[in-house]
């Protein structure tokens, strides 16, 4: 019994530090969480923590009688000179319901100079101050109210420094002279107009060298009360602030109907507008601090005849719908967001100044040279001439200096390629094949096999018609001990000398609304199955700005071993006796990760690649071939990678060029007889024009390579 | 306004009426009743008695200005407080940037231990142990855990101080210093603890 008490004496948890200072304190509510019986009742017994309650009380009670210093006799003076001369000084406010004044401060103890101090004060709910050197370096300031409350406060001051925002506690178009501004623009002629989503990068070469940041564009047809309109999506990618803007244009007459903006990160607003006749109707819901606000945006559009556009961002849809020539010249406005009454139209003047060529991560491009100005602010933007894609902005206004849009994706929406299937090959290095089997009492054996291969054949038109293979060099297995993996391998196991492969082919892809089940063949160990395997798609089938497109499956299978042959045995290793091979459990839980890719030739990076592509374009296989040829062969063996040139060969067939292509290869198989990608790539070429040698070229490559996952896909389609 | 009203027997209505049209004495005045607990919060919020005066100094120059903004439907003391209080918080925000740029030697540890040592820039100084006190063992204990508060990282000095001192609820801390109700409840538990570690190794 006295060993029972002990225990539960042991097992005693002391209250948190927490609950302990909420006892001491004795400022407990009704809401109080801490259970203040129970820690009492604690308290009678914990000599520490009845320590811990009396020392908070005892420094709680002496920090209400600490004193302060004297204040200053001559501080008073100071001030009462100081303001006798002019000196000023904003406060914040002091009102409880008032919002906190905490981010995009400035210096805040300040003299002003008081004409400067007489712009900025107004009457205004939130007041700021600068203390500068002299008073000399604060050249104006400006400021506007939004005349509710609580007082909000929204402006800007110039520096002689550069521009730099004072303080802007909603966002509004003051915004569009600050340094990171984006001029928005809209759309001009409806036809012109077309669904897509381009992906791109803004560089800032003047202000942080190496920052990158991604946006995406993308246009969509939408309808609201039966009207079909074009929305106009655009987001910055994986920004902490990021904000997402939407815009809806009537789709016949490129009128504004309806804007919504929503931004997250630490404050978070949500903008919703309607456009009705000369007015912008809607509201401004914003959280700051925890607090919920709502702003009504009620405004009358100026009469001025122009266009309006709205929101940051949209140079894409503008010059999409603009049809460019040589006298090209236009005027639009920008519409802000309404909530202050200044902000409402920025008139933006736009002219064709210049015909030019572009190099753009080396490639040439036709464009147009277009000036825009709003007021003082002046860009110039380079329009690609083909469809309208800006792809380069200079401005001139403080670190906006040097801006560089560079578009890192082509328009998407255009369909694969005649509707066949893409071929997507497993990445290895992003791919993961695991497995975990019980031993002994609860004890668990990992590992790994790090040798994949696979092919993910994905057919947009007709999901169900997909494929996938994949094949696991099971000497690769890997459970983090060498010397049970020699065990493993042995034939005590896999018998990795017997089968050294571990190939999965799917049967039947069936697409859920959440997962896809994979149904299939699983040879191991000499023994094949069907097995039926749930994956979940976790990313994809999508571009990615490096030029790849990529998809993502990972699930979960269990598998019985003995099922396969894999029986476990003592011939390599004696300590696994029979006593210890029972306890090894026959159920294998097995976890995959996979990932597949495919180049995206317009805009995947290859130097050899796209040599090859562009002299093939400008003077024939039969030149470029019989160049090749002339190379000596450490050149050959240097320059042209076989990669590149299969690589090469595959972009040739993409775009149309099949014969060009299928030289292309029988000539890299003249220089790598062995290459089973080689003869793949080939017989994929093939299958147009001869369907036997297509068979043929596939079977060698499978001959050559039993793991040619991409001649084993297409090789299993051709057959059916 | 006549010269010859005794300022110190004024109401607080009068006064703020007189300082709203810029009268010097009745500035004096407001300094008079009201400097002592507002000098109190900013130097025990900033942790330092330059800084705390910089604030002081701020907050009476501007307070002709910003009391036409004071509406009377509360103590004039608690507006005040709550003035000085969050001016000293942009002032304290504004301190911990620039100490990240610079290394600064007035609020280093050797500062906040010793008060006096921290105002070369003020121009006059009484520091907190020298008020009129018998020097008893209690109101050393209680001088010492003073030091110990002014020497805490600025995040947990000023949710105690705010809270123990000011007796601002957790949620008007808040919203003061944009954090949540529940990291002001255990920025204050951090605080009593490193303050309990002290009393004990004293």
């Amino acid at each position: 019994m006295e060993h029972v008490m002990r225990f539960l004496r042991l097992s005693v948890t002391h209250p948190s530090e927490l609950a302990l200072m909420r006892f001491a304190s004795n400022h407990t509510g009704a809401d109080d969480p801490t259970n203040r019986a129970g820690v009492a009742r604690h308290l009678v017994r914990c000599e520490s923590c009845r320590e811990v309650v009396q020392a908070t009380r005892a420094i709680a009670q002496s920090a209400r009688a600490f004193d302060g210093p004297e204040p200053p006799r001559a501080l008073l003076e100071r001030v009462i000179a100081e303001r006798s001369a002019g000196a000023r000084v904003l406060l914040p406010s002091a009102h409880t319901n008032d919002f906190p004044r905490t981010n995009h401060t400035r210096r805040m103890r300040a003299i002003v100079a008081a004409a400067v101090t007489a712009l900025v004060v107004g009457g205004i709910g939130y007041q700021r101050a600068i203390r500068a050197p002299n008073a000399a370096v604060v050249v104006a300031a400006r400021g506007d109210t939004i005349d509710s409350a609580p007082p909000t406060f929204a402006g800007h001051a110039a520096h002689r420094e550069g521009f730099f925002t004072v303080s802007s506690l909603l966002p509004t178009a003051a915004y569009a002279q600050s340094p990171s501004a984006r001029t928005a623009v809209i759309a001009l002629d409806p036809r012109r107009l077309r669904a897509g989503r381009w992906t791109y990068e803004l560089q800032l070469p003047g202000r942080d060298s190496g920052l990158r940041e991604q946006a995406v564009v993308e246009i969509a047809p939408a309808t609201q009360g039966g009207r079909r309109q074009w929305g106009v999506y655009d987001a910055w990618l994986g920004h902490p602030d990021d904000m997402v803007d939407s815009v809806f244009y009537d789709a016949e007459s490129l009128q504004l109907a309806r804007r919504a903006a929503r931004r997250v990160g630490p404050s978070q607003y949500t903008i919703s507008q309607r456009f009705v006749g000369d007015s912008i109707v809607g509201v401004i819901q914003a959280t700051r601090y925890r607090a919920p606000t709502a702003q009504p945006i009620r405004r009358v559009l100026p009469r001025q005849g122009r266009r309006y556009g709205a929101g940051d961002g949209f140079l894409h849809v503008f010059f999409l719908g603009a049809q460019l020539d040589a006298n090209w010249h236009a005027q639009v406005a920008l519409v802000g967001w309404g909530a202050v009454p200044s902000d409402l139209v920025y008139p933006v003047d736009l002219r064709v100044t210049g015909d030019t060529t572009l190099t753009i991560t080396g490639l040439k491009t036709p464009a147009w040279t277009v000036a825009m100005s709003s007021g003082v602010n002046a860009k110039t933007v380079w329009i690609r001439k083909r469809d309208g894609v800006p792809l380069r902005i200079v401005g001139n206004a403080g670190a906006e200096r040097g801006w560089i849009i560079a578009l890192v994706q082509e328009r998407t929406d255009k369909p694969a390629s005649d509707g066949a299937p893409r071929a997507y090959r497993l990445d290895a290095s992003h791919s993961d094949v695991g497995f975990a089997v019980g031993f002994m009492h609860g004890m668990q054996v990992r590992g790994r096999f790090d040798e994949l291969r696979g092919t993910l054949l994905l057919d947009a038109a007709h999901p169900d018609r997909s494929s996938v293979s994949m094949v696991v060099g099971v000497k690769s297995i890997n459970t983090g001990s060498s010397f049970r993996d020699q065990h493993l391998r042995s034939k005590d196991f896999f018998d990795v000398a017997t089968f050294p492969r571990m190939t999965f082919i799917s049967q039947r892809i069936q697409f859920g609304r959440r997962d896809t089940v994979l149904t299939g063949d699983l040879s191991m160990h000499g023994v094949t199955r069907e097995v039926r395997l749930p994956v979940h798609l976790r990313y994809g089938p999508e571009s990615i700005p490096q030029g790849h497109s990529t998809v993502g499956f990972s699930g979960t299978l269990r598998i019985a071993r003995k099922d396969f042959g894999i029986l476990g045995g003592s011939t390599f290793n004696s300590w696994f006796d029979d006593i210890r091979s029972a306890t090894l459990a026959d159920s294998v839980d097995v976890t995959l990760d996979l990932g597949f890719w495919d180049a995206d030739f317009a805009v995947e990076r290859d130097a050899v690649r796209e040599a090859i592509v562009a002299r093939v374009r400008e003077r024939g296989i039969d030149a470029v071939l019989s160049q090749m040829r002339a190379m000596p062969a450490d050149a050959q063996e240097r320059e042209l990678p076989e990669w590149s040139t299969n690589q090469a060969a595959r972009q040739l067939l993409q775009d149309g060029r099949r014969d060009d292509a299928i030289r292309l290869l029988t000539f890299t198989i003249e220089r790598f007889p062995s290459s089973a990608a080689a003869h793949a790539y080939l017989g994929h070429a093939l299958e147009t024009v001869d369907q036997n040698r297509a068979r043929a070229e596939y079977d060698r490559a499978i001959a050559l390579d039993p793991a040619e996952t991409f001649a084993l896909e297409w090789r299993r389609r051709l057959g059916r | 306004m006549s010269a010859d009203i005794d300022t110190s027997s004024m109401s607080d209505a009068r006064i703020i009426a007189a300082v709203r049209s810029g009268d010097g004495r009745a500035l004096g005045v407001l300094y008079e009743r009201f400097a002592r607990p507002m000098l109190r919060v900013a130097y025990q919020l900033t942790g330092s008695v330059a800084d705390a005066e910089d604030v002081m100094h701020d907050v009476f120059l501007g307070l002709p200005d910003a009391l036409r903004r004071y509406e009377e439907r509360g103590q004039l003391a608690a507006w005040l407080q709550r003035l000085t209080t969050r001016t000293a918080l942009n002032a304290l925000r504004t301190t911990a940037r620039r100490r990240e740029r610079t290394i600064d030697g007035e609020r280093g540890a050797a500062g906040a231990m010793d008060p006096n040592g921290a105002t070369s820039t003020a121009s006059v100084t009484t520091a907190p142990a020298m008020t009129t006190r018998d020097a008893s063992a209690v109101v050393a204990a209680s001088i010492d855990l003073h030091q110990a508060l002014l020497s805490l990282p600025d995040s947990l000095r000023t949710v105690f101080v705010l809270r123990e001192i000011e007796q601002y609820s957790h949620a008007e801390i808040a919203q003061m210093l944009d954090i949540s109700v529940s990291a002001s409840e255990i920025r204050l538990c951090r605080a009593f603890k490193r303050l309990r570690a002290t009393s004990r190794s004293g």
